[in-house]
């Protein structure tokens, strides 16, 4: 495939020591990462940090890229990791239990809120989305994770479980469970 | 399909993921079940909300900030390699001038214990051919190294550390590998067993052939080989000019004024493409300056002298190093 040449030929220049072409190679994922670091860590500096140092990691292991995947692919597993790396420095995320949890036996559920009918409160778009963004640090970090690659930047199952380097079927069971739990979360705030 | 099964399934159908006949189930189920429907819904919801999540910009300043650190992680890297490097030949030096030393006391002491002169002078013909079968043992390997594009200039200074290290411990491991069939070998056996507290044996071959072959043969290549090891990517320069009246001081020289001409170059990506020395200890170095760690590109050669301890840069104008 002529893309794949145009990969292999980019990586093959920017490890003999060209910038130029390490520049390009990572200039057609340079804003996927960032946004994926930015929902991750939450604020522009980390996010920056992130992204800065996961070039560089990339820069200094660039030789050890197998080919394997796209080098983009390559590219965002290293941003997720090094997300991830930061986080557990930095922060340990509980899971909360949830009124509306599901039972598995039985369905006691004590108050269905009705979204679409809420007259006491309105709700603007863009202020739920910044709540359900909220929300997403109530999450554990796995949970976190497949939620910002699917629902966030829309990367296929088959993407995902490159990324993740776990089968579609981990992405699919995690995917579902991970929304199941959010909505919990969410529905907890209003 | 229960309730609770039928949950697990929401999430794939919401991304069109189950086969048609799930997925027809699944649709059946929510026409009937209430609150099945009303969890659908707020996944949906709650995942649309999530797909309309503003894309952000890179900061523009973030351009420039990851060029000075990839430019600091290169610098950084031809640096450590090369001070690991350095560090490494002063103190092989080191011990090869021990090792002589403890040859030569060697040397004395067999023959006065043995009451004879003459096992002495054999034993110092028999270092001189020890000398010159290295020599010509490593003449061949110095080839092979150069044709092996093993050191391989620039690339190999953008290379990572890692890289570096391992062109440079292959070419030591090359050297040492090399002069199997020396001959005369009782005194070589007698230190091999005294001196123990060398690092690896490579390493204690090294230093012997190095102390052998300098007090023999003050003009063979060896003094080269060690110097091209320390510096890395280097590739020994095709017609080895070198001359090297002094043997062991001239090493010392060479490798201190090669320090200074790092320290005054910290900034710049570099390459020594030359060097020689002449009888007044003057020595003269050519070097090709490719960029900078500002990402300039100079691709210009500069002279550097080096005498009496300080060094200076010739033809200086245009770079205002």
């Amino acid at each position: 495939m002529l893309l794949d040449q145009t990969e292999k030929y980019l990586i093959k220049n920017a490890i003999s020591g060209d910038e130029k072409s390490f520049e390009a190679l990572i200039s057609g994922c340079h804003k996927k990462a960032y946004n994926i670091a930015f929902r991750y860590l939450r604020n522009e500096e980390d996010a920056l940090d992130a992204l800065q140092e996961s070039y560089i990691k990339i820069y200094k292991y660039l030789d050890k890229f197998k080919g394997d995947c796209k080098f983009e692919t390559w590219v965002y597993r290293i941003i997720v990791n090094t997300c991830n790396d930061m986080l557990r420095k930095n922060s340990k995320l509980k899971n909360t239990d949830s009124i509306y949890k599901i039972e598995d036996e039985k369905e006691t559920i004590l108050e269905i809120p009705d979204l679409s009918q809420a007259p006491e409160k309105v709700y603007d778009r863009k202020e739920e989305a910044n709540r359900i963004l909220d929300c997403l640090e109530r999450l554990s970090q796995n949970q976190k994770e497949i939620i910002i690659l699917r629902d966030i930047q829309g990367f296929t199952y088959e993407e995902i479980g490159e990324i993740l380097q776990c089968t579609i079927g981990t992405v699919k069971s995690r995917l579902s469970r991970s929304r199941l739990k959010l909505r919990e979360i969410y529905l907890e705030q209003i | 399909m229960n309730c609770n099964e039928m949950r697990e399934l929401l999430s794939p159908y919401i991304d069109s993921l189950l086969e048609d006949e799930q997925a027809k189930e699944v649709s059946n189920h929510l026409t009937s079940c209430v609150s099945c429907k009303k969890i659908y819904d707020e996944l949906q919801d709650i995942t649309l909300l999530l797909n309309q999540s503003e894309e952000l910009e890179v900061p523009e300043a973030f351009e420039q900030r990851l060029r000075e650190s990839i430019n600091l992680v290169r610098n950084e890297g031809l640096q450590k390699t090369g001070k690991d490097a350095f560090v490494k030949k002063r103190n092989r030096w080191r011990m090869a001038s021990s090792i002589a030393a403890i040859f030569a006391v060697g040397i004395l002491s067999y023959g006065v214990y043995n009451e004879v002169i003459s096992p002495v002078s054999e034993s110092l013909r028999g270092a001189d051919q020890l000398g010159s079968a290295y020599v010509e043992d490593h003449a061949e390997q110095k080839e092979s190294l150069m044709t092996d594009g093993k050191a391989d200039g620039l690339h190999n200074g953008m290379l990572s550390g890692d890289n570096q290290d391992r062109s440079v411990s292959s070419m030591e491991s090359n050297s040492a590998t090399a002069p199997k069939n020396a001959s005369n070998d009782s005194r070589k056996e007698s230190l091999d067993n005294t001196v123990s507290s060398t690092n690896t044996k490579e390493d204690f071959e090294v230093s012997l052939r190095a102390a052998e072959s300098d007090a023999s043969d003050p003009e063979s290549g060896s003094q080269h080989s060690i110097l091209a090891d320390s510096i890395p990517g280097l590739q020994p320069p095709i017609d080895g000019d070198y001359v090297s009246s002094q043997g062991v001081q001239n090493t010392t020289d060479n490798q201190f004024y090669r320090q200074l001409i790092k320290e005054r170059l910290v900034r710049y990506n570099y390459q020594i493409t030359e060097q020689s020395n002449d009888p007044a200890e003057e020595w003269l170095f050519k070097v090709f300056i490719f960029t900078d760690q500002d990402g300039n590109t100079y691709n210009n050669e500069i002279l550097i002298t080096g005498k009496d301890g300080e060094i200076h840069v010739e033809n200086n104008e245009n770079m205002r190093l």
